[in-house]
């Protein structure tokens, strides 16, 4: 059953970018997509892929709001990429500060415009369901990292401890990626009862 | 030739857009750097810090964020 209208109608759904047409425009960080590409890979298990093309022979494909200079989009968006390819399911990307009237109908919250936003629709273009920018995983694993690194670097130099935080959050990328892959099928397998 | 502030921002950065808006309305002089736009300035930022927005001054001072406001991670 749908519960909401999306303003994305099936014509504005086509005018999105294909993921490959969103990497060929983007600014920045084309080599971390591409390394998170190479992860993602390893994110489905072959009942993730059989999952997936379930979901496709019930009408499903996926939008997916985001920018490239956000590490959560070039993390999550490949695996959302990962899924559209195994399963077959139309994926669109659109770039979230050109489409603030989409963003704005999945705040974070009610009140922030995360990215990623992955929205679910069915053939008809109804709305499915949604999922946002990571997986409570990575919310748990980002906090323990803040304490572990004000507990191992107190009073070392900031730019050291961004440099050690960065380091400690992307050993954890290829977990969250797999935690990222359940969430959404848990979400889709509620919606679609399979 | 005066050495000003660097101020290394993205779109869509309510913290960058309210340092910007104080720093405007206060008359303060300053570079802004629009990380999002080319991989050499994200790279330049991240050299610095991870969430924007990176204040960079001409003495090697740097800060990251603005007045408690959420900035943006660029990892």
């Amino acid at each position: 059953m749908t519960e909401k209208t999306s303003a994305v109608t099936a014509d504005r759904f086509k005018q999105g970018f294909t993921y490959a047409d969103f990497i060929a425009q983007i600014n920045v960080n084309q080599d971390r997509f591409a390394q998170n590409d190479g992860t993602a890979k390893e994110a489905l298990t072959d009942d993730d892929s059989a999952f997936f093309k379930k979901a496709v022979e019930n009408g499903c494909k996926v939008l997916v709001l985001g920018e490239d200079w956000c590490p959560d989009v070039y993390r999550g968006m490949p695996v959302i990429a990962r899924i559209a390819e195994v399963s077959g399911m139309e994926m669109r990307v659109f770039p979230r500060d050109l489409n603030l009237d989409v963003a704005d109908e999945f705040l974070n919250n009610g009140e922030f415009r995360s990215i990623p936003t992955v929205v679910f629709f069915n053939a008809d273009q109804e709305y499915l369901g949604h999922w946002i920018e990571r997986p409570a995983l990575a919310h748990k694993e980002t906090a323990e990292i803040t304490k572990e690194l004000e507990r191992d670097m107190a009073g070392q130099d900031e730019q050291a401890i961004s440099q050690a935080r960065r380091e400690r959050v992307n050993a954890r990328y290829p977990a969250w990626q797999k935690d990222t892959v359940r969430e959404i099928r848990e979400l889709l397998g509620q919606k679609l009862g399979i | 030739m005066v050495a000003l502030p660097i101020v290394y921002t993205i779109q869509g950065c309510d913290a960058c857009v309210k340092l910007l808006n104080k720093w405007n309305a206060d008359g303060v002089q300053f570079e802004e750097r629009r990380a999002d736009l080319s991989q050499k300035i994200m790279e330049e930022a991240r050299s610095y810090g991870n969430v924007v927005p990176i204040i960079r001054y001409p003495d090697g001072k740097t800060e990251e964020g603005f007045e408690g406001g959420i900035g943006c991670y660029i990892g």
